[in-house]
C-alpha cells in the first residue's frame, strides 16, 4: 500500500485518541470504584444493579420495621411482667384476706389501701407507652388505654357506711396493627388491653371491695357470691392465667420477629455482596489494566512522535 | 532538415517540459496537506516527428524527433472509492448523531446515580413504610412529604430536560439545513465552471477536487448520492429527491411542526417533506423524535401510574386529622406531577377510619405498591417499568455508540485507501522533483552545446588563417 504523510499523521492522531480514551475510561473506572458511569456502558448490569439497589432499600426499611416491633414487644413484655407481680401481691393479699383471724378492721383498712394501690399501679402498667404512644389501645395510641373512676353507685362496707368504689373502662379499640416483615409476611404488633388487662383489673376492683365489706366466703347467693374473697381469688387466677396467655403469645410474635430480622440481616449481606459483584470495579485488575494501557499509550506516543516528524527524501537530497 | 535552431527548440520544449513538471511537483507539495486534495501529475509524450528524407541530404533516413512535451495534468481521481466512501460515511454521520444526542441524555438524566428516579421511588416507598411504622409520628410525616416532593421534581427536572432536548436539536437542523443548501450552491456554482473548462477540452482539476470535498460532506451530513454526467456535471439526489442539476438547485427549509410547535421538520421548498435516507440529520432526526419522545412518553406512564396508584388508595384514607378523600398528587403526566399543596403532613392518610390514629392499614398498602405489578397490563411493578426503561435508553445508547465506532473504523480505512491512491507522498514528489530537475539540466547542457555550435558557425568559421 502507498503510505502518504497525511495518512501516517491521521493514523497517528486517531491512535493516540484512541488510546487517551480508553486510559481516561480506566482511570475513570478506578477512581470511582464502580464498573460504569452510565447504563450504556453495560446495560444487563445496570439494570441487575439498580433492582439490587432497590431491593437493599426495601430490606432495609423491613429491617427497621423489624427493630421497631421488636421495641414495641419487648415494651409489652416487661409490662406483662410487672403485671404478673402485682398480681402475685394481690393473691397474696387476698389469701391473708381469708385468714380467720384477721378483724373486719384490718382488712378493711390495711389490706384494702394495699389493694387500691394495686389498681393504681396495674392502672398504670396497663397505659405502658413508647415513644408516646400507648401500647395496649389499639388504634388508639393517642390515647390512654384505662380511665380509673369513681363508681356511680356507693357500697356499705364491713360497718354499714357508704364508700365509693372504683370502676375501670378501656378507652382504647379493637384494632390488631399490623406490621410487615417482608412482601407477605404480616405480624400483630400489640396486645389489646380489653382482651389481656381489663379482666384482671376488674378483678383487682372486686377484691378491694371484698376486702372493704369483709365479704369473705360464698353464701350459694349468685348476687353477691363474686364480691366475695373466695371468687375473688378464683377470678384472680384466671385473670393472671389469661395474662400469662397472651404474655406467651406475644413472646412467640418476639421469636417470630426475631428471626425475621435475622433473615433480613443475612439476606441485606447477600444482596450487598451480589451488588458489589454487578457494579464495583475490580480494583487489581483495573490496576494492572491501566499500566498496560499506560504502557501502550507511551509506546504510541513514541511511534506516533516518529511517524509525525518522520524523515522524508527531502532531508537527504542535496 | 535538422537545423542548429530546430535543435535549439527542441532542448527548449524540454526545458520548459520539465519546468512545468516541476511546478506541478510543488503544487503536490503545496497542498499535502489540503483536505480532499487528489494529487497531479505531468503526463509527458513525445512530440510529433518529423519526416526527413534523409537520402537527399546524405544524413541517413527515418522520422526526425521533436522532443518532449505535457499532454495534459492528470488528476488521480478515485470515484469508485468516494461511492463507498461516502455511504459509509453517512451511515457514520447517522450514528453519531444519535450517539452523541443520546450518551447527552444519558448524562443528563443520570439514572445509575443517587439522583435517579429509582432511588427516590425507593426512598418514597421507605418513607412510607418508616410512616406506617409510627403512623402518629408527625416527623416521619414531613419527611415523606419531602420525599414526595423530591420524587415529583425529579420526575419534572427529566421531563423538562428531555424537552428542552428536544428544542435545542432546532439549532442542529436548522444549521445542517443551512449548510445543505450552501453546499447545493457551491456544487452547481462548480458544475458551471466544470463544465464550460471540460468543454474547452481542459482538465479542472482544482475544481473538481473542490466539489468532491462538498460530495463528501453533503453525504456526511444527508446522505446525498451524486451521479457523473458526461458534460462534467453532477446530479445530487437526497432520498430521491433532485438538489442539485446542472446549476440548478431545490433548496431545503425549516418549518415549524404543526403539532407540536417547539420543533422544526425540514422540507423542500415544494412542500414536500424531507426524508433523509441516512447522515447526521437522519441520525439527529430519529433521536429527536424516536428514543427522545419514548423516553418522555415513559417518563409520563411512569408519572401517571404513580399519581393514580397512590391517589386511589389514598384517597380512601383518613389523616391523623381525620381529612379524607385529598389526593396525594397533582397533575396527570410527568411535567405537571406534583405533591398535592393542600395536603399537610397531618392530613396524609395512613388510617382506614377515622379516629384511629395507630390505623395504619393505608400506609401499609401504598408502601405495598412499590410490589404491586400495576404496569405494562400487570406485568411490572413502577419501579421494574422505570428500570427497563433506563436499561433500554442505555442498550440504545450503547448500541448508537458502537455503531459509530464501527463505522468510524470503516470511514477511516476507505479513507486511507482513497489516500493511498490519491494522497501526496512527499518521498515520491522529493524523487520526481529530482528527476525533473536532472532532466531540466540536461536539457540546459544541450542547449549549451548548441550555443557552442552557434559560436563555432558565427565566430570561427570561414576565418581560416586569420
Amino acid at each position: 500500500m502507498r503510505i502518504t504523510h497525511m495518512m501516517a499523521t491521521e493514523n497517528a492522531i486517531k491512535n493516540m485518541a484512541d488510546n487517551l480514551e480508553r486510559v481516561s475510561k480506566l482511570q475513570g473506572k478506578l477512581s470511582t470504584g464502580k464498573q460504569f458511569q452510565a447504563a450504556s456502558e453495560d446495560p444487563t448490569n445496570a439494570s441487575a444493579s439498580l433492582s439490587l439497589r432497590s431491593h437493599l432499600q426495601t430490606l432495609e426499611s423491613y429491617s427497621s420495621t423489624a427493630e421497631n416491633t421488636r421495641n414495641w414487644m419487648t415494651t409489652s413484655d416487661s409490662a406483662f411482667e410487672k403485671l404478673e407481680q402485682v398480681a402475685n401481691r394481690a393473691n397474696n393479699l387476698v389469701l391473708r384476706g381469708l385468714n380467720d383471724s384477721l378483724s373486719g378492721n384490718e382488712r378493711a383498712s390495711s389490706l384494702a389501701a394495699e389493694m387500691r394501690t394495686l389498681v393504681d399501679e396495674a392502672v398504670e402498667i396497663g397505659n405502658t407507652s413508647l415513644n408516646g404512644q400507648y401500647i395496649f389501645s389499639g388504634y388508639q395510641v393517642n390515647q390512654k388505654s384505662f380511665a380509673l373512676s369513681d363508681a356511680a353507685a356507693p357500697l356499705l362496707d364491713f360497718q354499714g357506711n357508704p364508700f365509693t368504689p372504683k370502676t375501670v373502662a378501656y378507652t382504647g379499640d379493637t384494632g390488631n396493627m399490623q406490621r410487615n416483615l417482608g412482601p407477605d409476611q404480616a405480624v400483630t404488633l400489640n396486645v389489646r388491653g380489653d382482651q389481656a388487662i381489663l379482666g384482671f383489673l376488674q378483678n383487682l376492683i372486686l377484691a378491694t371491695n371484698a376486702l372493704t365489706q369483709n365479704n369473705i366466703t360464698d353464701t350459694g347467693n349468685p348476687a353477691t357470691d363474686p364480691l366475695t374473697l373466695q371468687s375473688v381469688l378464683t377470678g384472680l387466677k384466671s385473670s393472671l392465667e389469661t395474662l400469662d396467655q397472651y404474655r406467651t403469645s406475644n413472646g412467640a410474635r418476639m421469636r417470630q420477629v426475631e428471626s425475621a430480622a435475622n433473615f433480613l440481616e443475612s439476606v441485606k449481606l447477600e444482596t450487598k455482596s451480589l451488588l458489589s459483584e454487578k457494579e464495583d470495579a475490580n480494583m487489581a485488575e483495573g490496576i494492572a489494566l491501566l499500566a498496560n494501557q499506560q504502557t501502550t499509550y507511551e509506546a504510541v506516543l513514541e511511534v506516533s512522535q516518529r511517524a509525525i516528524s518522520a524523515l522524508s527524501l527531502f532531508d537527504y537530497l542535496r | 532538415m535538422p537545423t542548429i535552431s530546430s535543435g535549439i527548440t527542441t532542448a527548449l520544449q524540454a526545458v520548459l517540459a520539465h519546468s512545468q513538471v516541476l511546478e506541478i511537483t510543488e503544487h503536490n507539495i503545496a497542498n499535502a496537506s489540503t483536505p480532499g486534495y487528489r494529487r497531479q501529475s505531468a503526463v509527458l509524450t513525445a512530440e510529433t516527428p518529423n519526416s526527413i528524407n534523409g537520402a537527399e541530404y546524405r544524413m541517413g533516413a527515418g522520422q526526425h524527433g521533436n522532443g518532449v512535451t505535457v499532454d495534459r495534468i492528470e488528476r488521480f481521481s478515485v470515484s469508485f472509492f468516494d461511492k463507498r466512501y461516502r455511504a459509509v460515511s453517512s451511515e457514520a454521520g447517522n450514528w453519531q448523531a444519535q450517539s452523541s444526542i443520546l450518551s447527552q441524555l444519558e448524562s443528563a438524566l443520570a439514572e445509575i446515580s443517587d439522583d435517579g428516579v429509582i432511588p427516590k421511588l425507593d426512598q418514597f416507598w421507605s418513607g412510607w413504610e418508616a410512616l406506617s411504622n409510627d403512623p402518629t409520628n408527625n416527623s416521619l410525616r414531613s419527611i415523606l412529604l419531602d420525599d414526595a416532593n423530591t420524587l415529583a421534581t425529579g420526575i419534572n427536572r427529566r421531563a423538562t430536560q428531555i424537552s428542552q432536548m428536544r428544542t435545542d436539536q432546532n439549532l442542529i437542523v436548522v444549521g445542517q439545513v443551512e449548510e445543505i443548501n450552501s453546499l447545493a450552491s457551491q456544487i452547481a456554482e462548480l458544475n458551471e465552471n466544470i463544465a464550460r473548462v471540460i468543454s474547452v477540452g481542459e482538465q479542472p482539476n482544482d475544481l473538481l477536487d473542490k466539489r468532491d470535498l462538498a460530495l463528501d460532506r453533503l453525504a456526511k451530513i444527508t446522505g446525498a448520492v451524486s451521479t457523473e454526467q458526461k458534460n462534467g456535471e453532477t446530479l445530487v439526489t437526497i432520498g430521491g429527491h433532485v438538489l442539485v442539476v446542472g446549476h440548478d438547485t431545490f433548496k431545503l427549509e425549516t418549518r415549524t411542526n404543526a403539532v407540536d410547535t417547539s420543533i422544526v421538520d425540514v422540507h423542500w421548498s415544494d412542500g414536500q417533506k424531507l426524508d433523509p435516507p441516512s447522515g447526521e440529520l437522519k441520525g439527529t432526526l430519529d433521536a429527536r423524535d424516536g428514543t427522545l419522545m419514548d423516553q418522555w412518553r415513559g417518563l409520563d406512564t411512569l408519572a401517571n401510574g404513580l399519581i393514580n396508584q397512590v391517589n386511589t388508595i389514598h384517597q380512601t384514607g383518613y389523616g391523623l386529622n381525620n381529612a379524607t378523600n385529598i389526593r396525594f398528587f397533582n397533575g396527570s403526566d410527568a411535567l405537571s406531577i406534583s405533591v398535592n399543596p393542600l395536603l399537610d403532613a397531618a392530613s396524609i392518610a395512613t388510617a382506614s377510619a377515622a379516629n384511629q390514629a395507630g390505623n395504619n392499614t393505608i400506609a401499609l398498602q401504598i408502601a405495598g405498591l412499590k410490589s404491586v405489578k400495576g404496569m405494562k397490563g400487570g406485568t411490572a411493578t413502577l419501579n421494574e417499568f422505570y428500570n427497563s426503561q433506563v436499561t433500554d435508553l442505555g442498550v440504545l445508547t450503547n448500541r448508537a455508540t458502537n455503531n459509530a465506532y464501527q463505522h468510524g473504523l470503516i470511514v477511516q480505512a476507505l479513507g486511507n485507501q482513497r489516500e493511498s491512491v490519491a494522497g501526496v507522498s512527499l518521498d515520491e514528489e522529493a524523487a520526481n522533483m529530482a528527476k525533473a530537475q536532472k532532466a531540466y539540466q540536461a536539457a540546459a547542457r544541450v542547449m549549451t552545446a548548441y550555443d557552442d555550435l552557434l559560436d563555432l558557425v558565427i565566430n570561427r568559421m570561414g576565418r581560416v588563417g586569420l
